[in-house]
């Protein structure tokens, strides 16, 4: 198994009378990119800060490769942070900021030099070594923070919503430099972040948060098309939400719809939630009948807001290919794959 | 337009017109101290043979230059416990009792001083007042100052700067070296010069808790100033106001550099 496998075990942590963390367990897999995800407040960053060392989780334990974080201080952690403000060194130089930690090991200064120019050739700064951070740009600050982290070789590597600080188009660019990093070192990568389509498209692993507690674990395609719960559904991505009731086992009594044929299995008679992906309704002429209230164009794609019988509203994504639009006002059909239909219970 | 360089004209030299009246007067001829007679330095040089100021100059120098770095060691130890113990018992108290040192007319605290002082006399082995006494009253009126500063610095610090160290495998007195202290030496040395010039130009504590055998410069001007005028005394005056204003452009600059340090 590759290194710098991370296990929470029962991990909880008050600040005050507020439990931001509570009985949190996880395991992250030594080699992966794991995000994690939550809204704020939802624990994530007092996790990260449990697992750099900043703070001390009240219970549980924190095993880094198996061995016990518990009493470890931060500077002997095998676990470097990149700071969300990259908290460069105003008063050293890009290489002295890149050599830092390298010297906290008693390195020798030729060897030092050796690895920052390693580490800036990795992060492609080379020529900048004698710059200042306030002579850089946001993008160039942020790669300095990532190889003063990844120049003391961590066994994990946490990331504090890297992206935050960087304009749309330097983001793209970022994250393809992140998968690269990632791919050539080998190293565990925890990523923390509030935006969903920043872990979705970046981590192989995405550990979603919900008030101090793990929401689910998975694959980006777990956590979108398989959520565990209504929770999780809500806060990845867009869903439609209609109410119903379980006829039998297969499908759900939705008033003034009709009956929905859905893959769960619940209890009959209980209420739930049927949810849809916007993007896996189909609008033709087959289907539930449905009135098209609004449109709003996208460019690539066009969201329809569409009005069942029932008083049942829901938006559907359909992709601009051909150019052709229903309208505003225009009867159509609404249908969607069996698969596609997610039920929860209320 | 011209109304508000009126104004402005006015305002500075409401300000600044009985300070570069001695600084000229100094370069004056004569002996009379309101009568331009033709321009000399002969003041300069005779107050360079002035044993008795040329003394209390360098008494000064060394009691501010002593009093000004005991004050930047207690004050900063007074402004990280301000900034960083949290709200520690006492906290307000300690706050308070510092202020009052900058709030306290200087004569009641020389006063206080002073009284202090002499119920210490009986103690063995206390040195008796002089100049080590000057040098305490300057140190605790500069120390509150310096906590101020220092406490300030310390407030708008970035604390993940902190911890990146620490994250990075420095132990907390390696962080403190290499990254706290760097970073606040700017206000450390803004503070040390206002102390400086605080114990430098002090005349009110300086009588109070001074023995027979000290007298500092201030000391000296303000009691010749009553024995009547002497132009020495305006050549004096010059190098102290050419060393003030040097040491305050110098506190001014340091204490300005953070805000290019911290962007």
């Amino acid at each position: 198994m590759a290194l710098g496998a991370l296990s929470v075990e029962g991990v909880a942590k008050r600040f005050g009378a507020a439990a931001v963390l509570d009985g949190l367990s996880l395991r992250i897999a030594g080699g992966s990119f794991t995000a994690l995800l939550g809204a704020s407040g939802s624990g994530k960053t007092t996790l990260l800060r449990l697992v750099a060392g900043f703070e001390a989780p009240d219970a549980g334990r924190i095993l880094l490769d198996g061995a016990d974080m518990d009493g470890i201080p931060p500077y002997e952690r095998p676990v470097n942070l990149v700071f969300q403000s990259y908290a460069l060194f105003p008063h050293m130089s890009v290489a002295d900021n890149i050599g830092y930690g390298l010297r906290r090991e008693g390195l020798a200064a030729g060897e030092v030099r050796r690895r920052v120019s390693e580490m800036l050739a990795l992060v492609r700064l080379d020529g900048l070594e004698d710059r200042k951070p306030r002579q850089l740009s946001g993008g160039q600050a942020q790669r300095v923070a990532l190889a003063r982290a990844l120049a003391k070789r961590p066994k994990l590597l946490l990331l504090d919503e890297p992206m935050a600080a960087l304009d749309r188009g330097l983001r793209e660019h970022t994250r393809s430099e992140l998968k690269r990093l990632h791919r050539e070192l080998g190293t565990t990568f925890v990523l923390v972040t509030h935006d969903q389509e920043e872990a979705l498209a970046l981590a192989d692993r995405v550990a979603l948060l919900d008030r101090g507690h793990l929401a689910q674990e998975g694959t980006p395609e777990d956590l979108y098309e398989r959520p565990a719960s209504l929770a999780v559904a809500r806060f990845v991505g867009e869903i439609n939400l209609i109410g119903g009731r379980t006829s039998d086992g297969g499908t759900v009594e939705i008033p003034g719809l009709g009956s929905i044929r859905v893959p769960a299995r619940l209890p009959i008679g209980s209420e739930v939630f049927v949810g849809i992906r916007p993007e896996k309704i189909d609008i033709g002429a087959v289907g539930w009948p449905a009135t098209v209230t609004d449109v709003a164009y996208h460019g690539d794609r066009s969201v329809y807001r569409l009005a069942l019988a029932g008083g049942v509203e829901i938006r559907a994504s359909r992709p601009n290919r051909t150019g052709e639009q229903a309208e505003v006002g225009e009867s159509v059909g609404v249908s969607w794959p069996e698969g596609a239909a997610l039920v929860f219970p209320k | 337009m011209s109304l508000r360089l009126l104004i402005l004209g006015l305002v500075f030299a409401f300000l600044y017109g009985p300070i570069l009246w001695i600084v000229v007067f100094s370069f004056n001829e004569g002996r009379l101290v309101t009568l331009w007679s033709g321009f000399s330095t002969r003041w300069y040089g005779e107050l360079l043979r002035n044993q008795r100021l040329m003394d209390a100059a360098g008494l000064s120098l060394v009691i501010a230059a002593i009093s000004a770095t005991l004050a930047t060691i207690l004050g900063s130890l007074s402004g990280f416990a301000l900034a960083r113990l949290g709200r520690f018992r006492g906290r307000l108290l300690f706050a308070g009792a510092l202020g009052a040192v900058l709030t306290l007319p200087e004569v009641i605290l020389g006063l206080a001083q002073l009284l202090a002082f002499v119920a210490l006399d009986d103690l063995p082995g206390w040195p008796g007042r002089g100049a080590a006494t000057i040098v305490a009253a300057h140190a605790t009126l500069g120390m509150a100052y310096v906590a101020l500063v220092v406490q300030a610095r310390l407030s708008d610090f970035d604390r993940s700067l902190e911890e990146a160290a620490l994250d990075l495998g420095a132990t907390p007195a390696t962080v403190f070296l290499t990254v706290t202290l760097p970073l606040i030496l700017p206000a450390l040395g803004g503070g040390w010069l206002i102390a400086f010039m605080l114990s430098l130009d002090d005349v009110v504590l300086a009588s109070f808790v001074s023995g027979p055998g000290a007298t500092t410069l201030p000391m000296v001007v303000f009691s010749s100033a009553r024995l009547g005028l002497n132009p020495q005394i305006n050549a004096l005056a010059t190098l102290m106001v050419g060393i003030g204003a040097l040491a305050v452009l110098s506190a001014v600059w340091l204490l300005g550099r953070r805000q290019e340090l911290s962007r």
